[in-house]
C-alpha cells in the first residue's frame, strides 16, 4: 500500500520516514505488534471517511500523532469487514468508540485500545451523531424527519429510552451540564435547538435559532454557537420559491436566549454549510463555505468577505489541544480523499491521503 | 423483371432473418455478393468489425430471462447486476462505460435518454430472437455512444409459419414464477407475432453477509421483482417490391431495491419502469436502388419512491421521470456500379423529457447526415462511412470510419481491420439537471482501431463439423469522459478524464455432428486494459477503470441427442477494482459460475414443445458483481412449454 503525501514544511523528513514504514503494513489486519504502544488506539486523531452511499466503503483513518503514522481503514484492518455504509460520525466515550453507519442503520461499538468491535447498537433507522453524557449513558441522534435522541446504556449497549426532539436531529454538544441538539430538519425543515437535562432525560428548552441548524460549538465564554445552514423551498415544479441565509447564531447559556446572528454565505449558491469549528482558545469561529474556510471572531458583527483557506471542502475540525486546523477534501465518492493540516495562522503543514469522502476529524 | 422480383423477395427474407434452409429455393438465381447489397446500413458496413450473433439455442435456454442474464451466460461482455433475478443491470464492452454500449431494437435506441444507459433488465429475451453484438462499432454508422459497441435486437420472421400457439411456464428457486404466451399467424405475405410474459420473483435467496460480524448467512429481503411484457410484430411483403414492418413494445417492471450488505432495518425504496415503443419500417427496391424509411416513437417512464413518510404523511421521495423520443430515418442505396455500393441517408429526432429536476419539460432536435461506400474487388472489401451530426450544443467533429475485410484463403481465412472515430453526446441529466446540469459539456470523443482474423477449419460440406477461430486486438481512446463530480455546493458533470482501452479477444467455436449426436464447444477470452491517462486527480492516472476485469473467460459445452439436450455454461471474471484509485481494500475477488441445463425439445408430437431443467450457479459460489450487492447462490428452474406449430 502506498500512501501519498505532500509535505511542505519542517516535519517533512520525519513524515516521509513514517509513511515509508507504513508501506510495510498489510491491509488484511493489524497485528498487536503494529498497534501504537501504550493505550493502543485510544488517543490520536480519527478521520471519519463517509464513503459512497450504498457502496459500503466508509472507513476510519487513524493518525497516531506520537509516531506520525496513519492507519488507513483501521476498523476493516482489525475486524476484517467494513464499519458500514455511510459512516456519518465517530465519537469516543471512555474506552469505547462509536462508529455511526447511517445507511446500515447501526452503530458499531469498539474497544478503543484494539479497535475491535465489541457490539452493535441496532433498532435505529437514521442514526447520525453520538456523545457520551455520563459514564453510563450516551445520547444518539436519530431520524430523517421527526427525530429523537436515543438514550443508550453503555453497560449493555441497549437503547433504554428515547427523547423526542425536533426533525432531523444532527450534532450534539455537552456544555454546562446540558446537552444541546441541533435539529437540522433532516429531509425536511426545522429551526430549533433542543436542550436536554441528562440527569432526567427531559427537554428543558427548545430554542428557535434559525433555519436548519446542523453544528454547534462552545466558545470561550461558555456560550454556544450554532451553524444554521438555511433553507431552500421548492414548488412542485422545482422552482425555488423561498431561500433563507445561512447564519451563525449565538445561544447565551445564561438564559438560553439568542445573542448574535451573523449572516454567512450567499443566496442562490445551492450550498448548505455543514461544518463549524472553534479555535483552541475558544475565540475564533471557523466554518466551511462553498469557496473555502472562513473565520470570524466571536465578538465580530459581520462575516468576512474572503475565505481564510480557499477551496471546496467536505469537512472541517480543529484539534482542541494543538489548534491545528484539519480541512478535509473529498475526491468524489469513488476515490480516496485528502486531509490538509494548517497552523492556526493559515500556514499549510502537510497533507495526508485519507479514505473516501472524509467529513470530520475527531480528537481524543 | 421476374428475376428481380425473386431477388427482392429473397433480399427481404434474408433481412428478416429467413431461416437458412428456406433460402435455397431462391438462392440459385443470385450471387452472395449481390444479396448483400441490400442489407441494412449498419449490417452492410460492419464486416470489418468483430460481430457475433448469440446462437438461437442460447436464446432458447434463457427464454424466460432478460438480456442481462443472457449476455452473462453467453460471452465476455461485462454485465453489472445488483443481484437477484431481474435486478437492474447494465453492460459494458471492451473496458468502456455502461453508457458506451448502444442497445438497439430494430435500429432504435433502448438506452435511456436521461442517463444514456440501457437497463438490460427491462429487455425480456422473449422480445427478440436475434441478438448481435458488435464490438467497437463506429460512430459514423451507429451514432452516439458506441465506444464499447452495439447490441442489435430484432425478431426474425419465418415466412413458412402458418400458426404458432405456445404457452409455457418457468418455476424456480426464490419464489420465481414466470408464465408466458406466444401466438403467431401468417403466410408467405404477412406474418403476425405476439409474445406475452409475466414475471414474479421474490428473490429471497440466502447469502453470506461478509459485512456483518461473524459473517452470518442471511436472506435477501425487499428484493421483489415483477414485470409484464407484451410485444407484437407484423410484417408484410407487398406487391411491387414493397415491404412493411410494424413493431409494438410494451413493458412494465416493478423492482424493490434492497439495502446493501451489512445493513440492518428495511429498505422502503422501489422503482417502477414502464415503456411503450412503436416503430414502422417501409422498404422499396428498384432495379439498382433501394429505399428504406423508418420511424419510431419511444416512451419511457420511471418512478422511484421511498415509502418512508415525511412530516406531511407523504412519501419522502416520489420522483418521476418520463421521456419521449421520435425518430425518422431514411436510407437509400445505389448499386449502379460493378464494384461500388454507395449509401446516402440521414435521420432526424425529437427528444423530450419531463423531470422535476429539469424545471419541467425540456426538448431538443438532433439530425444526422450519413454516407457510406463499399468497394469490392475479388476477395477484398473496403468500407468507408461518414456522418455529420447536428445538435443544439457542442458539435462533435465529422465522423469517419474506414475498414477492410480480405479473404486470404477461400472460405478459410479472413483478415479485417477498422479505424473509426466516435463520440457520445451528454445525456439529458448531464445537461439539464438542476442544480448541477452543465450546458457547457463537451461531447465525449475518441477513436478506436481493430485488427482481427477469422479462421474456419475442418468445415465439412454437410456442416457436420466445423472449427472457427477468431482473434482480435483493439485499441481506443475515450476523451472528455463525462462524470459527475462534487463541486461547491452541489455535484456537477464535467469532462473528467481521458481513458485508453486496449486488449485482445480470442474466440473458438467447435461443432461436431455424428449420427444423432451433436456436440458444441465455445470458448471466449478477453484481456482488457482500460486505464485513465489524463485526469485532474493524479491518484487516478494509469489506474484500471472501476468494475472492469482484465480477464474474462466464457465457455459453453453442449451435447444433444435426438430431442434431448444438455449444456454447461462457464464464466470466469478476474478481480475488479471498485474505486477509481484502485484501493486494494475494495477489490472484488475473481469468481466463476457454472450453469447446467438439461432439456427435451420435441421434434414430432407438439413440435417445439420443451421441458427444461436449469441449475444456475451450480457450485453455489458466493460472489458480488456490484460490491455489497450479493448474487444468488445455486438456483433451480424448471420450465415447460407446450407448442402447436403449423407450417
Amino acid at each position: 500500500m502506498i500512501i501519498k503525501s505532500k509535505q511542505t514544511m519542517k516535519k517533512q523528513t520525519k513524515i516521509i520516514l513514517a509513511f515509508s514504514l507504513l508501506v510495510l503494513f498489510s491491509p488484511s489486519c493489524i497485528k498487536e505488534d503494529n498497534q501504537p504502544e501504550g493505550t493502543g488506539f485510544l488517543h490520536g486523531v480519527y478521520i471519519v471517511n463517509e464513503g459512497g452511499f450504498t457502496k459500503n466503503n466508509g472507513s476510519i483513518s487513524y493518525l497516531d500523532e506520537a509516531s506520525f503514522l496513519i492507519y488507513p481503514n483501521l476498523f476493516a484492518q482489525v475486524n476484517n469487514r467494513g464499519p458500514g455504509d455511510v459512516v456519518q460520525s465517530f465519537s469516543v466515550a471512555g474506552d469505547m468508540g462509536f462508529i455511526v453507519a447511517n445507511n446500515s442503520q447501526k452503530v458499531e461499538v469498539i474497544d478503543m485500545e484494539t479497535f475491535e468491535s465489541i457490539g452493535t447498537i441496532l433498532n435505529v433507522d437514521y442514526p447520525r451523531y453520538l456523545i457520551g453524557v455520563t459514564d453510563k449513558k450516551a445520547y444518539l441522534t436519530n431520524g430523517s424527519f421527526a427525530g429523537s435522541v436515543k438514550v443508550i446504556n453503555l453497560d449493555n449497549l441497549e437503547i433504554e429510552s428515547e427523547i423526542s426532539v425536533g426533525s432531523g436531529p444532527e450534532n450534539l454538544l455537552l456544555s454546562g451540564g446540558k446537552v444541546f441538539v441541533a435539529n437540522s430538519g433532516g429531509w425536511g425543515l426545522d429551526s430549533t435547538v433542543s436542550v436536554i437535562d441528562p440527569g432526567n432525560d427531559v427537554v428543558t428548552h427548545t430554542i428557535d435559532v434559525g433555519d436548519n441548524p446542523t453544528d454547534l460549538v462552545e466558545d470561550a465564554n461558555g456560550d454556544i454557537w450554532v451553524l444554521c445552514k438555511g433553507k431552500v423551498v421548492f414548488d412542485q415544479n422545482w422552482n425555488v420559491i423561498e431561500e433563507t441565509d445561512s447564519r451563525l447564531v449565538q445561544i447565551k447559556t445564561s438564559d438560553f436566549t439568542i445573542g448574535k446572528s451573523i449572516v454567512i454565505g450567499k443566496k442562490g449558491d445551492f450550498f448548505s454549510p455543514l461544518h463549524l469549528a472553534i479555535s483552541n482558545d475558544g475565540k475564533m469561529l471557523f466554518y466551511a463555505e462553498s469557496d473555502g474556510v472562513y473565520k470570524v471572531g466571536i465578538s465580530a458583527v459581520d462575516a468576512p468577505l474572503e475565505p481564510f483557506i480557499k477551496g471546496t471542502f467536505y469537512g472541517l475540525d480543529i484539534d482542541p489541544d494543538s489548534g491545528v486546523i484539519y480541512v478535509l477534501k473529498a475526491n468524489g465518492f469513488d476515490a480516496n480523499g485528502s486531509a490538509y493540516r494548517y497552523e492556526g495562522d493559515g500556514m499549510l503543514i502537510d497533507s495526508l491521503q485519507v479514505g473516501i469522502a472524509p467529513n470530520a476529524a475527531v480528537f481524543n | 423483371m421476374k428475376t428481380f422480383v425473386k431477388y427482392f423477395l429473397f433480399l427481404s427474407l434474408l433481412n428478416s432473418g429467413f431461416p437458412l434452409e428456406a433460402r435455397a429455393f431462391v438462392i440459385d438465381t443470385l450471387s452472395i455478393t449481390e444479396v448483400k447489397v441490400i442489407r441494412s446500413r449498419t449490417t452492410y458496413y460492419r464486416e470489418d468489425l468483430k460481430s457475433r450473433e448469440i446462437d438461437s439455442a442460447s436464446i432458447h435456454r434463457s427464454g424466460f430471462s432478460n438480456l442481462g442474464e443472457l449476455l452473462m451466460s453467453s460471452g465476455t461482455s461485462n454485465v453489472l447486476s445488483y443481484g437477484g433475478d431481474g435486478s437492474i443491470s447494465t453492460v459494458s464492452i471492451r473496458g468502456s462505460g455502461s453508457s458506451h454500449t448502444s442497445v438497439l431494437w430494430n435500429g432504435f435506441p433502448l438506452n435511456s435518454l436521461t442517463t444514456g444507459i440501457a437497463d438490460l433488465s427491462l429487455i425480456p429475451v422473449s422480445f427478440f430472437n436475434s441478438a448481435k453484438i458488435t464490438s467497437g462499432s463506429s460512430g459514423s454508422l451507429f451514432g452516439s455512444g458506441t465506444f464499447g459497441g452495439t447490441i442489435d435486437l430484432a425478431r426474425k420472421v419465418d415466412w413458412k409459419k402458418q400458426l404458432t400457439i405456445s404457452a409455457g411456464m418457468e418455476l424456480g428457486s426464490f419464489g420465481s414464477y414466470k408464465p408466458g404466451l406466444r401466438f403467431g399467424i401468417g403466410n408467405t405475405k404477412v406474418q403476425y407475432d405476439l409474445n406475452f410474459s409475466l414475471n414474479h420473483v421474490v428473490n429471497n435467496f440466502p447469502y453470506t453477509d461478509f459485512e456483518k460480524a461473524g459473517q452470518p448467512t442471511v436472506f435477501s429481503s425487499h428484493n421483489l421483482m415483477k414485470s409484464m411484457g407484451l410485444i407484437q410484430n407484423i410484417q408484410f411483403l407487398l406487391p411491387k417490391n414493397n415491404m412493411l414492418q410494424v413493431g409494438i413494445w410494451y413493458f412494465v417492471k416493478h423492482n424493490e431495491l434492497p439495502l446493501p450488505m451489512g445493513s440492518y432495518g428495511e429498505s422502503l425504496q422501489s422503482q417502477t419502469d414502464s415503456s411503450l415503443k412503436v416503430f414502422l419500417k417501409w422498404r422499396k427496391v428498384f432495379q439498382k436502388t433501394s429505399f428504406e424509411v423508418k420511424a419510431g416513437y419511444l416512451f419511457d417512464h420511471l418512478r422511484f419512491v421511498d415509502e418512508k413518510l415525511n412530516n406531511e404523511g407523504d412519501y419522502s421521495i416520489d420522483s418521476r421521470i418520463s421521456s419521449r423520443q421520435v425518430y425518422l430515418d431514411f436510407n437509400s442505396r445505389f448499386f449502379h456500379f460493378r464494384n461500388f455500393t454507395i449509401d446516402a441517408g440521414g435521420n432526424i429526432s425529437y427528444l423530450s423529457a419531463e423531470v422535476a429536476a429539469y424545471n419541467g419539460q425540456v426538448s431538443e432536435y438532433r439530425a444526422n447526415l450519413i454516407a457510406g461506400a463499399q468497394y469490392r474487388y475479388k476477395h477484398l472489401k473496403i468500407n468507408g462511412s461518414f456522418r455529420l451530426n447536428f445538435n443544439p450544443y457542442h458539435q462533435p467533429p465529422p465522423l469517419l470510419s474506414i475498414g477492410a475485410n480480405y479473404e486470404l484463403w477461400n472460405d478459410h481465412l479472413w483478415i479485417k481491420g477498422n479505424v473509426s472515430n466516435k463520440y457520445r453526446l451528454p445525456g439529458f441529466n448531464d445537461r439539464y439537471w438542476q442544480p448541477g446540469g452543465n450546458p457547457d459539456l463537451m461531447p465525449e470523443q475518441g477513436w478506436s482501431t481493430d485488427l482481427g482474423t477469422e479462421i474456419h477449419l475442418l468445415t465439412s460440406a454437410d456442416k457436420s463439423r466445423k472449427l472457427n477461430l477468431e482473434i482480435n486486438v483493439f485499441s481506443g481512446r475515450i476523451n472528455n469522459w463525462i462524470q459527475w463530480s462534487p463541486g461547491p455546493g452541489y455535484w456537477s458533470p464535467v469532462n473528467f478524464k481521458n481513458v485508453w482501452n486496449r486488449g485482445m479477444e480470442l474466440d473458438a467455436y467447435l461443432q461436431r455432428r455424428a449420427g444423432d449426436f451433436d456436440f458444441l464447444f465455445r470458448v471466449n477470452y478477453s484481456l482488457t486494459y482500460s486505464t485513465v491517462e489524463e485526469a485532474e486527480n493524479t491518484q487516478l492516472l494509469n489506474k484500471q477503470l472501476r468494475y472492469t476485469p482484465k480477464n474474462v473467460v466464457s465457455s459453453s459445452v453442449g451435447l444433444s441427442f435426438l430431442s434431448f439436450y444438455s449444456n454447461l455454461d462457464f464464466r470466469f471474471s478476474g478481480k475488479r477494482y471498485t474505486t477509481e484509485d484502485n484501493d486494494p481494500f475494495y477489490v472484488l475477488d475473481p469468481y466463476y459460475t457454472l450453469d447446467l441445463t438439461l432439456g427435451y425439445k420435441s421434434r414430432k408430437f407438439l413440435q417445439g414443445s420443451s421441458l427444461q431443467l436449469k441449475v444456475r450457479n451450480l457450485t453455489n459460489e458466493m460472489f458480488q458483481v456490484i460490491r455489497s450487492y450479493p448474487m444468488p447462490g445455486r438456483a433451480w428452474y424448471l420450465s415447460l412449454i407446450f407448442t402447436i406449430d403449423k407450417k
